[in-house]
């Protein structure tokens, strides 16, 4: 559908309204989730598949890809949409399925198999409407799939920033149009005053999604207010806390929602000219992003005299190139410039000096598509929901141990039980829980003590984490804290710019000290200083890497102290973890001699006769695991101790 | 802190103010308070990655540690320069240097200053010792004073050094040896032999001028070109070494002296 | 050389803020950055080889070697880990004799490790060019490494 450029709001409206007709056609509609963890589960060859296969006997059926609906542990999910009938979600779909999927459609009927909930109308968050997808009764086979309120891993949610994810073809404007998308824009660029979107964005409570958690209108108004005539919009896209993927998701989902929030920020603001800082790992949101660039340029919404209020605004495209630190707005900044991403001391902030020494506004990918949100339906409305210091919606990324792995985005104060048992489906594998880490290298990890604590942004850090970006990783009693701990430790080391003596030096001699209490060679005097060395480098260091590097050892120590006494007193790790500490060793009761092991096994350590118990060479086993993972009989165990009995 | 206008605060205990644009390390310095520092030089911009000249900034209940070279004092901030918590950070940022750094005797004292008399870390052993803190001042003087760039950064974190681009000779260096007078813990060095400037850890040779007035070499020929071009000298100026260029100036200034007294 | 240096310089304005996405664009063409196409870069743009040479060496993304012809990245995300990154990179050095930072005698794969792909529900994960491959066992990776080499 080429539509010539739209300029002013009504305009806007009328496209709007044939788009959601065009949208609501009574058409069977495929959707097949085919953002990066999509493809990465096999989504490419059923969506290939089904465009191939299309029976003939569904007339105007649409197959389109969609964005990530959160529930990745149910990947491939392909969604089916019949006339007057609930849309399906059908979950683990292989290319296989799709011919017994059309058949189904063709006769109006559920595929079984792999049908796993039912959505029962369209949401039209912007307008607060929902349209049933048929009036009356659900035919048998329908009603037999639980509704998404009945789902436990849906029950809890509330998609706010995901309300487009899943239910719209990101590479179709149209589809954003008709889902309400740019109204906002319209209404706040030729109804309201900056002054007013400012103050409405402050009502809302909107608080940094992104980590740092300041109020997003106190941003904009400082931005506004600073002196000069150059200002920057910048959305930070960088998000490097591993486990984190919710702006991915958004930005392959939805990028016009990012766009939208850019563009009425940008008019609230005073500013021109946007920038868009992605990391260079997510190629595929960098596409989505650049089609959607385009498609919004054609359709007048950036560009000058944007719905003919007069102002103007364009935004580019920066890819980051591998470097965690360039996720602080600082470093970020100096990558925008060209040069590399060493932060600067924030005593003079970036909303006053920033980018070009220019008043700056950085805000997160979700903060920005949240703003529409907020215009759309008000302040008041945003506020109600979530808790008095954290208003809104928060997605979080829920990996680890859970048995159900996702993006969740829930009101802010549900508790981390809530998420990690009722939305996440508590510990697989049979496992307990042991610990959540929240808010990535700059956060900590919390203990079962704490499960009911409200997800806010005041309590996590009460306790020592923080939110930070949204990652949430569960962890059981078969993770070694302090080898998470290390880990944080490592990474921290690989990112540091190495600009400041406190984080250079100061983060490699605590992971030196951590390495020796992994391998056994723990000293009594290890922790004491472990907690000097992580005060100076709080106090020290230049910018928040470094100063909240010493975080995940600190929490661990307040509240694993019993695990670093073990390893540090006992040569023991309680969880097997850390590889000096543990042993692998083959059952010979239950070994048959398969040599499954033999040919997994990358360091050539296992030996033996065919069908006789086979042995493992210490000398040459390096415990990886693989030959655990390649046993069929349950033969191999790991057991304390390095050193053989 | 207002455009243009002083700003009065408080600096161990005391009255001070700070000029409009003035950093707490300019202040301090004015007041004949003493801040260590070990990244920083008048004659380039400030750059705030040593740590060492960290102060404390309390104002109200709050408080918070800042690098004096680079921070401009608030109206109501209360800066302490010596307090507990900035010897402690003081003490750690020395401690982490000197143990990475053990022959580097400047390290060594300014360790005893704040307690060290022992690192508590080990040097790293697969390396060789080398003295180099990575305060980059070569790398500014070379960028911002000379303006030939001739050194730099490469890599970053633990790994990050001083580098000649590619770790090759330099091409941009006229053997100035700015960086070799400007590092605080002599890990640059230079050798005039037979004529010729040589760099070492810039890997360049650079013919050395003589002075056309003593014969003596003072300078490398680029450098004499570059500072002629810079300055605008007549050539005969540039080409004279400075305590030759003294001896003329004198002798012209006696002259004057003379004419005039007669 | 020239060609393609040619062409990712007209690509954006000749000045110093646009030294990254030349660098990117140059690596994307010839899979690595060569020394001469740097000099050539930081005349074009008017900036210094030293710093050249830093933003070079600062980024992960950048390599001043060749890389092989499919870079396949380790997720080294905290999910990854607790599922047991560490064990691919064992599983890819016994494959390919090649570590992390290597590339493979036959310049085939180069391995690296990525900070986090962002695949948390697939842990542990690799990415082999743009094509990111989850839930990695041994039999998997052999899989996904012969249909690499059967194509070239």
């Amino acid at each position: 559908m080429k539509t010539s450029p739209i300029s002013t709001p009504a305009q806007l409206a009328k496209l709007a309204a044939s788009a959601r007709k065009a949208f609501l056609a009574p058409k069977p509609k495929i959707l097949v989730g085919a953002a990066t963890c999509g493809l990465a589960t096999g989504a490419g060859r059923v969506l290939d598949a089904l465009r191939e296969q299309t029976n003939g006997k569904l007339d105007g059926l649409r197959v389109l890809e969609t964005g990530c609906i959160g529930a990745c542990f149910l990947e491939p999910l392909v969604d089916v949409v019949m006339p007057g009938q609930a849309r399906i979600t059908y979950a683990h779909v292989t290319s296989e399925d799709d011919p017994g999927i059309l058949d189904a459609m063709a006769e109006g009927k559920v595929y079984e198999k792999r049908a796993v909930g039912r959505i029962d109308a369209e949401p039209f968050l912007l307008d607060d409407v929902k349209k049933n997808y048929r009036r009356g009764k659900f035919a048998e086979d329908v009603r037999k799939v639980p509704s998404y309120e009945k789902v436990p891993f849906f029950a809890g949610q509330l998609h706010v920033a995901m309300r487009n994810c899943g239910y719209i073809d990101p590479s179709s404007i149209e589809d954003y149009i008709a889902k309400g998308g740019y109204s906002a824009a319209a209404k706040a660029l030729t109804e309201m005053e900056p002054e007013q979107i400012i103050e409405e964005i402050k009502t809302s409570g909107l608080r940094g999604r992104g980590g740092g958690g300041f109020p997003t209108g106190r941003k904009w108004e400082t931005a506004r207010k600073a002196p000069g005539d150059v200002r920057y919009v910048i959305c930070n896209a960088d998000e490097g806390d591993p486990g984190a993927y919710m702006d991915r998701a958004i930005i392959e989902g939805d990028p016009h929602s990012v766009i939208e929030g850019m563009i009425i920020g940008s008019y609230a603001i005073g500013s021109h000219e946007g920038y868009v800082y992605v990391r260079e790992e997510y190629p595929l949101a960098v596409k989505r992003l650049r089609l959607a660039l385009r498609q919004a340029e054609e359709m007048g919404f950036l560009g000058d005299n944007i719905f003919g209020s007069g102002h103007r605004f364009r935004i580019r495209i920066n890819r980051g190139a591998g470097a965690f630190v360039c996720g602080e707005s600082t470093a970020l900044m100096a990558s925008l410039e060209g040069r590399v991403g060493e932060p600067r001391a924030k005593y003079i902030h970036t909303v006053e000096s920033g980018l070009w020494a220019k008043p700056s506004c950085l805000n997160n990918v979700e903060t920005w598509n949240n703003v529409p949100v907020i215009i759309a339906r008000g302040a008041e409305w945003y506020a109600s929901i979530g808790t008095e210091g954290s208003k809104g919606t928060k997605v979080f990324s829920l990996v680890g141990k859970v048995n159900r792995v996702g993006l969740v985005e829930v009101p802010m104060g549900m508790t981390l039980r809530q998420v990690i048992e009722d939305i996440g489906g508590g510990i697989e594998n049979g496992g307990q829980f042991k610990a959540v880490q929240t808010g990535g290298p700059s956060g900590g990890c919390i203990p079962s003590e704490y499960l009911d604590s409200p997800v806010d942004f005041d309590e996590l850090t009460k306790l020592g984490s923080m939110m930070g970006s949204g990652g949430m990783i569960v962890m059981d009693d078969r993770t070694c804290m302090v080898d998470v701990a290390r880990y944080f430790l490592a990474f921290l080391k690989d990112e540091s710019c190495g600009k400041c003596v406190p984080c250079r030096e100061g983060t490699a001699r605590m992971l030196e000290i951590l390495d020796g209490i992994c391998e056994g060679r723990g000293r009594p005097g290890d922790i004491d200083l472990l907690h000097e060395l992580s005060e100076a480098i709080v106090d020290g260091s230049l910018c928040a890497l470094g100063g909240s590097a010493p975080n995940p050892v600190l929490t661990t120590l307040k509240y694993f102290s019993e695990e670093y006494r073990a390893h540090i007193e006992d040569r023991r790790c309680p969880a097997k973890v850390c590889r000096a500490l543990i042993r692998f060793a083959i059952d010979p009761d239950k070994c048959t001699g398969c040599a499954a092991c033999v040919s997994a096994c990358p360091e050539k350590a296992i030996s033996g006769e065919k069908k006789e118990p086979h042995a493992i060479d210490q000398t040459k086993c390096v415990k990886c695991g693989v030959c655990v993972d390649a046993c069929r009989f349950d033969a191999i165990e790991v057991k304390q101790g390095s050193e053989t009995e | 802190m207002t455009e243009g206008e002083d700003t009065p605060f408080t600096l161990n205990g005391k009255p001070a103010v700070a000029h409009p644009g003035e950093t707490v390390l300019s202040v301090a310095k004015r007041h004949g308070i003493h801040i260590p520092t070990l990244c920083h030089h008048d004659a380039v911009a400030p750059y705030g990655a040593c740590r060492l000249c960290v102060v404390e900034v309390s104002w109200g209940k709050r408080s918070k540690i800042v690098t004096s070279c680079i921070y401009m004092p608030y109206e109501n901030d209360s800066v302490e320069t010596d307090s507990a918590r900035v010897r402690r950070v003081r003490a750690m940022v020395l401690e982490l240097l000197w143990s990475r750094h053990p022959e580097v005797e400047a390290l060594r004292d300014l360790a005893g200053e704040y307690g060290v008399e022992e690192p508590r870390f080990g040097a790293d052993p697969s390396e060789a010792p080398n003295r180099c803190i990575l305060c980059g001042m070569c790398v500014r003087v070379c960028a911002e004073v000379v303006g030939q760039h001739a050194i730099g950064y490469a890599r970053r974190g633990s790994e990050r050094r001083i580098s000649t681009p590619y770790g090759d000779a330099a091409e941009e260096c006229i053997g100035c040896a700015a960086c070799v007078f400007i590092c605080p813990t002599g890990a640059l060095h230079y050798e005039d032999v037979g004529g010729l400037r040589l760099m070492k850890e810039l890997q360049t040779e650079i013919p050395l001028a003589s002075c056309r007035s003593c014969g003596e070499p003072f300078a490398t020929e680029q450098q004499i070109a570059r500072v002629q071009e810079r300055l605008n000298l007549p050539k005969e100026v540039a080409e004279t070494c400075p305590r030759c260029r003294g001896t003329q100036h004198r002798r012209a200034m006696e002259k004057v002296l003379v004419t005039k007294r007669s | 050389m020239d060609e393609v240096l040619e062409n990712v310089l007209a690509r954006c304005a000749p000045e110093p803020s646009s030294l990254i996405s030349v660098l990117q664009d140059l690596q994307e063409e010839v899979y690595y950055l060569p020394r001469e196409a740097l000099d050539q870069v930081a005349r074009r743009l008017g900036v210094p080889r030293a710093q050249v040479y830093h933003v070079a060496t600062f980024y992960r993304a950048f390599s001043l070697e060749p890389r092989g012809l499919h870079t396949i990245s380790i997720c080294r995300g905290t999910a990854c880990h607790v599922k047991g990154a560490e064990k691919i990179a064992d599983m890819l050095r016994a494959e390919l004799d090649a570590s992390d930072g290597e590339t493979t005698a036959d310049r085939m794969f180069t391995v690296q490790s990525v900070r986090c792909l962002g695949c948390c529900s697939l842990a542990p994960a690799i990415m082999i060019d743009r094509e990111v491959y989850g839930g990695v066992n041994p039999q998997k990776l052999r899989r996904i490494l012969k249909r690499y080499r059967d194509e070239d």
